[in-house]
């Protein structure tokens, strides 16, 4: 408890916040992060380490937290493993620490602390190994339960989520120095700019220092800029946004945070994920300040000098009553010097280097070339040991080892970093994103002024790329600083443990035990101790962990490298990337229609793709989909049935060449096919196995329309473009789909002419005389609707399709339906149309699996000699023409009662159920109702040769054996004679 | 038996039954959206080597040219030409007809291949300050001048929806999106207006900044 | 990605479907006496390319055009954007 707030900063004027921490009341500002709201009221200690359940404390004061993460909200809102230094206070906000059983501060789970010489690196690879059968069951639930980050509700994510897409001139990553700075140069003039800051209150680093800029306190500099461009009709300002990932060609990923600072998201969505399309971008993404490794380094009021100085001078907190500052650079003495300009206690400062101290401290104790060896306290740190065996009192310890640019976005398309020694950091390499510049501390150019002028020399060459003249401003100008530093990254012979990544417990004895197995690779090192793992990706501590290991290998930081960066730069929810995508709203759903037709006469729907289809339609009395399906069949076959057809693919054909065309996209003939006229078709792959099929009819010379199955309409459409614009260019045809554009319908059975004949507009002559199997005409219906019909056959009946514009699909079903009253019309749906294809012997898509040829569905004639075709010359391959090619039969149980299973193989009676004796398999089955008794059709060795057979049909995963007759596939009406009648 | 009676001539029926929705708010005005039904559309494909013979008459006979893919030509507020591929347009019109592609046949004769297309696109118009924002959250294509401009027509896909774009004024577009999934379509805009407007708008910086 | 379609400008790469080399747009003969030889490199061999691969994209979402992108397989660099039906037409 010594943290308090100084009443000053740049919340001096805020109204008062309540809220809730581990269910007790507490009351912070607006304007306050939790963690600056948690420090304001003395609760140093804030949660438990992911292994050990070590104390841990607010470590620093952004994005990079690894300590304080925090379970945010409750109920189904509740979100884990938040980074309460990011988490903007409000009204009623409450959190809960995580990791820990009983209260924090007594921590049932810390035995695993005093468990710590046998849970060291690799620990579980090594240790749960066997039996292996207990590692599901027993290891892994309870190191999961001991070990681990906050919990998640199990409830659905009540809130909502969005996309969008922006696009823009100049985006600019971070509105601190450097990102103001350019945005105001190419604001003015006149430049398209996105401008994007992942903090509540932009500006960066100029709302943490003491520093002025233009003669005005950094803070108020930012506000005034952010003012001005703010009024710029040309520039989006993007606070709350975090850009995530740098893309190809200029795209990048941004996280927005609309409504996570409010209580409630009041029906907006919470998040947006926008994908942001660039001609240039500035990385301004500043730096991000890393530790020193010492023993016991990880107690609760041990933070990075920086973050001290933030909540100093942003949010008017002082962290601890009495401070001492440890460090390797000039950085670390100005937190020292605006705490003691606060009126805060400086116990001492310590001071890695030797020499003369950069700045003056008033009553701290000076210690230059010293070193922090140990640190006290338990759940917080009360006094420090340095090398000469010195004691200082301390309730906190800023700690800087120095500062690291934000590399990550330079490095998504697999740019590395180089090192530099002067600053002893990484910074961007030669290799960025296209389009990209980096500035200012994210370019290693640490003080304020370079991240002024490198923010406006940037955008006068962001100004120049796009041909835009500045205006005659200058760089702004601010207090000098100094950055000095020498590199300095773990104490030694520290008797404590000296922690490097405090979010996953790995100390510098993981890394060395890690070194000794042979684990030297950083990425090895990386997965083998879990050393920048995890929410914060070690931000603060990666740079460290490679100067530990650098050490043990002798080599160079930079020969050591880094691992390598990649998106996101800060943790994404899931919900973010699924948008929209959510429950019914996965996909589009496609109506016919006469979809509503369908619902209102109880239909079942099925999904085919994104299409709803009635399945069958429930009469009254029928209580198992059987009775309707069954009923349908048999009125259709008795009298006449109605299907809607409407979502086979239809691809409109036109042109001089558009025979020639279909030639060579059809394994038959089409060039020979009448007007008037309708061909069933084969399409082959290029490597001879079936594509899909359809019938195609001829409306004129140059007018063809063309169906394939509902699943392929995409995947052909494509397929002919692709055959029309690079095989044969020069052939004058063009195509586009009438899929959506037409309703139509199957009317099938005896009765289906008559059905018609009452429809259809004088003069048209639908007699099977003057309108024979497999015409096709355009006429009128229904006194004037223009429409299209064809006489073709799915079921084997005599049958008609016939089309009508989309918007007449529901009132034709409706006169097609009292047209057909005299005779008992039903409409029927997709398992009644299936049993009937069954019935009839024809393919569809289980027998056209792409793993079939047209001589195994039996179509092999098809496939013309006298032309070529797609597919032509590769289906004469010898593999696909053996001895004993699959027919494609038809099957019937021995035993009438039996049904039948898809998906069984075929072996010879007494044949073992192997491989080696698998003659094939059945492809489609069904209960025919003209049969009365189960049907299948499939594929087996030379099956037309072997009518009246018996082989077993072996289902192995449903343990069903049954025998089976081979018989022909047409079960109905062999001869075709419904069909032409 | 009533089969003998002539069948009443069929009634149509609009992807969304002629919806409009009026989105209003305080600070940004009135977002409309509406679906626009008395259109006919007839694509048109050019025969290879006759887009000038067919560019012309079609200049001679409905005042418009053939445009180039991206480009609309406009006659007036009653023929569109939106050019969608480099050998294809639609003519869009408010002339309304029972067959359009037998009424333009006469006017193109063998110079066009002809397919109508006035019941495949369910057509929605937005307008109102909001709709360039609404339209930010599912369109994927730059909708701000000079980008697209008022002579732009654009085929991209939404929400998984194909849509053709174009801009009638910097604040009203008019999208076509396919008839099958009309109401899918209808749902993705809706939420993408619901999204921006009440309350706030989701980028602005609160005022106590 | 961005493709900049040579007729359309910048366009996601969302908006594409990928098909794979461009040399599917020289099919061989098929009276030729190699033909099942010829078919068969014509379908089924490829140049794993690490470097600038020449590939057939299909703008499904726009225009329905085919085009032949040069793109480098290392860094996705796109030098180069064509009609496929402009090279189809010169191949022949």
């Amino acid at each position: 408890m010594s943290g308090y707030r100084v009443n000053q900063g740049l919340l001096a004027d805020s109204p008062a916040v309540p809220f809730v921490f581990n269910n007790r009341p507490f009351s912070g500002v607006q304007g306050d992060t939790l963690a600056s709201a948690l420090l304001a009221n003395g609760q140093t200690l804030v949660g438990r380490s992911f292994k050990y359940h070590r104390p841990r404390g607010i470590f620093s004061a952004g994005p990079e937290e690894p300590n304080a993460l925090v379970e945010l909200r409750t109920g189904a809102f509740k979100e884990p493993n938040t980074r309460a230094t990011v988490v903007e206070l409000f009204n009623g906000l409450t959190a809960k620490s995580q990791n820990h059983r009983g209260p924090l501060s007594f921590d049932v789970m810390a035995i695993n602390d005093r468990l710590s010489p046998i849970l060291s690196a690799g620990f579980y690879y090594k240790t749960f190994m066997w039996p292996k059968a207990f590692w599901e069951k027993l290891y892994e639930p309870v190191i999961r339960a001991a070990a681990g980050l906050g919990s998640l509700s199990g409830e659905e994510d009540p809130d909502s989520y969005d996309k969008g897409f922006l696009h823009t001139d100049l985006l600019i990553i971070g509105a601190g120095a450097a990102g103001l700075s350019a945005a105001l140069t190419a604001g003015r003039a006149g430049q398209r700019i996105i401008i994007a800051d992942e903090d509540f209150l932009p500006g960066g680093r100029l709302n943490l220092e003491s520093f002025l800029v233009d003669d005005m306190p950094a803070a108020q500099w930012a506000a005034h800029s952010i003012a001005e461009l703010r009024t710029m009709p040309h520039v989006r300002f993007l606070p709350r946004t975090t850009v995530y990932g740098a893309y190809d060609h200029g795209v990048y990923g941004a996280l927005e945070r609309c409504t996570d600072h409010l209580a409630s998201s009041d029906g907006k969505p919470r998040q947006i994920l926008w994908r942001i399309y660039t001609q240039q971008t500035l990385l301004c993404a500043g730096a991000t300040e890393r530790s020193i490794a010492f023993g016991d380094n990880d107690r609760p009021g041990i933070m990075l000098a920086g973050a001290v100085r933030a909540y100093l001078n942003r949010y008017g907190v002082a962290p601890g009553k009495q401070v001492a500052v440890f460090t390797n650079n000039d950085d670390g003495w100005r937190t020292a010097a605006d705490l003691i300009n606060a009126g805060v206690t400086v116990t001492a400062v310590i001071d890695t280097r030797s020499g003369e101290a950069p700045l003056p401290i008033a009553n701290a104790r000076i210690c230059m070339g010293s070193e922090v060896i140990a640190t006290q306290g338990r759940l917080g740190i009360h006094s420090v040991t340095l090398r000469n065996g010195q004691t200082i009192h301390c309730d906190c310890l800023a700690v800087s080892g120095g500062w690291s640019p934000n590399v990550h976005l330079t490095c998504h398309q697999r740019g590395r970093p180089v090192w530099r020694d002067d600053i002893a950091a990484f910074v961007p390499g030669q290799t960025i994103p296209t389009g990209m510049r980096v500035v200012g501390a994210a370019n290693g150019s640490l003080s304020l002024t370079q991240a002024l002028h490198e923010g406006h020399d940037a955008a006068l060459q962001a100004l120049q790329a796009s041909g835009l003249t500045a205006s005659a401003n200058t760089a702004p100008k601010a207090t000098a600083e100094s950055t000095d530093l020498s590199a300095f990254w773990h104490v030694a012979g520290c008797r404590g443990r000296s922690w490097v990544d405090q979010q996953n417990d790995v100390t510098t004895k993981d890394i060395a035990l890690s070194y000794q197995e042979g684990f030297r690779s950083v990425e090895h090192l990386k997965r083998y101790t879990t050393l920048g793992m995890a929410t914060d990706q070690g931000k603060t501590s990666n740079v460290l962990g490679l100067a530990v290991l650098a050490k043990l290998s002798g080599k160079s930081i930079e020969q050591t490298g880094t691992t390598i960066f990649r998106p996101p730069y800060t943790p994404v929810p899931i919900a973010a990337f699924a948008g929209r995508a959510r429950g019914k709203h996965f996909r589009p759903v496609r109506h016919t229609p006469s979809y509503q037709w369908a619902n209102q006469n109880g239909a079942d729907f099925v999904e085919v793709g994104m299409w709803m289809r009635a399945q069958w339609y429930t009469q009254q009395g029928e209580s198992h989909w059987r009775q309707s399906v069954d009923r349908e069949v048999r009125q259709t076959r008795e009298s006449v049935g109605i299907c809607d057809v409407t979502t086979l693919g239809k691809i409109d054909i036109q042109g001089a060449d558009a025979s020639e065309f279909l030639d060579k996209v059809y394994a038959n003939t089409f060039s020979t096919l009448a007007v008037g006229k309708v061909r069933y078709g084969l399409m082959l792959r290029e490597d001879g196995f079936v594509m899909d099929d359809g019938t195609t009819a001829r409306f004129s010379d140059t007018h063809f329309v063309m169906t394939t199955t509902t699943a392929n309409a995409v995947s052909v459409f494509r397929h002919l473009e692709f055959c029309r614009q690079c095989l044969w260019p020069e052939l004058d045809v063009h195509l586009i789909s009438a899929t959506e554009q037409w309703a139509q319908y199957a009317v099938a059975g005896p009765n289906a002419r008559r059905l018609l004949e009452t429809v259809v507009d004088a003069p048209f002559d639908i007699s099977n005389e003057g309108f024979a199997f497999m015409a096709c005409a355009e006429l009128s219906v229904c006194n004037g609707t223009p429409a299209r019909l064809f006489r073709i056959s799915f079921s084997g009946e005599l049958a008609y399709e016939i089309a009508v514009p989309a918007r007449y699909g529901h009132a034709l079903m409706d006169a097609l339906m009292q047209a057909g009253q005299p005779y008992n019309v039903m409409p029927y749906g997709t398992e009644a149309l299936g049993v009937m294809r069954i019935e009839k012997g024809h393919a569809a898509g289980n027998e056209l699996n792409g793993q079939t040829t047209a001589a195994n569905l039996g179509l092999g004639r098809m496939v013309s000699a006298k032309k070529d075709c797609i597919g032509n010359v590769l289906s004469k391959r010898p593999a696909m023409n053996p001895d004993n090619p699959i027919e494609l039969v038809g099957f019937v149980p021995l035993d009438a009662n039996a049904s039948l299973n898809a998906g069984a193989h075929f072996i010879r009676p007494n044949g073992e159920p192997n491989l080696a004796s698998d003659e094939g398999w059945m492809t489609s089955v069904a209960w025919s109702p003209s049969l009365n008794g189960s049907i299948g059709l499939g594929f087996i060795q030379n099956g037309s040769q072997r009518l009246g057979e018996t082989v077993i049909a072996a289902d192995l995963l449903r343990s069903k054996h049954t025998e089976v007759k081979i018989v022909s596939p047409h079960f109905v009406d062999p001869d075709g004679e419904r069909l032409r009648g | 038996m009533d089969n003998s009676t002539p069948q009443a001539e069929l009634h149509s029926v609009s992807p969304l039954g002629g919806v409009e929705q009026v989105f209003s708010n305080e600070r940004s005005g009135d977002t409309v959206l509406k679906e626009i039904n008395a259109l006919d559309i007839v694509s048109i494909a050019t025969p290879r080597g006759g887009q000038s013979a067919l560019s012309n008459l079609l200049e001679q006979q409905l005042g418009v040219a053939l445009p180039p893919v991206g480009q609309v030509n406009r006659a007036g507020s009653t023929v569109a030409l939106l050019g969608l591929q480099s050998d294809q347009c639609f003519l869009v019109t408010t002339e309304q007809t029972r067959n359009p592609v037998q009424r333009l046949k006469l006017i193109t004769g063998d110079t066009a291949y002809l397919s109508d297309q006035s019941d495949s696109w369910v057509v929605l118009e937005i307008s109102g300050d909001l709709s360039h924002r609404a339209l930010e959250r599912i369109c994927p294509i730059d909708l701000s001048e000079p980008a697209f401009t008022l002579t732009s027509v654009a085929r991209t896909s939404m929400e998984h929806l194909s849509v053709i774009i174009e801009k009638l004024s910097e604040s009203r577009f008019r999208l076509y999106s396919p008839r099958s999934s009309a109401n899918s379509f209808l749902h993705a805009v809706t939420v993408s207006i619901n999204n921006v407007m009440p309350n706030f708008l989701s980028s602005d910086i609160p005022e106590e900044l | 990605m961005i493709i900049h379609h040579p007729l359309l400008g910048p366009r996601d790469a969302a908006e594409f479907v990928y098909l794979g080399d461009a040399s599917l747009l020289n099919r061989p003969d098929p009276a030729a006496p190699s033909a099942a030889e010829d078919f068969y490199t014509y379908l089924h061999l490829r140049d794993n390319t690490a470097g600038e691969h020449r590939e057939l994209w299909y703008h499904e979402q726009g225009d329905r055009s085919w085009l032949v992108l040069t793109r480098n397989t290392l860094t996705h660099e796109i030098t180069r954007v064509e009609l496929a039906r402009d090279v189809a037409g010169q191949a022949s």
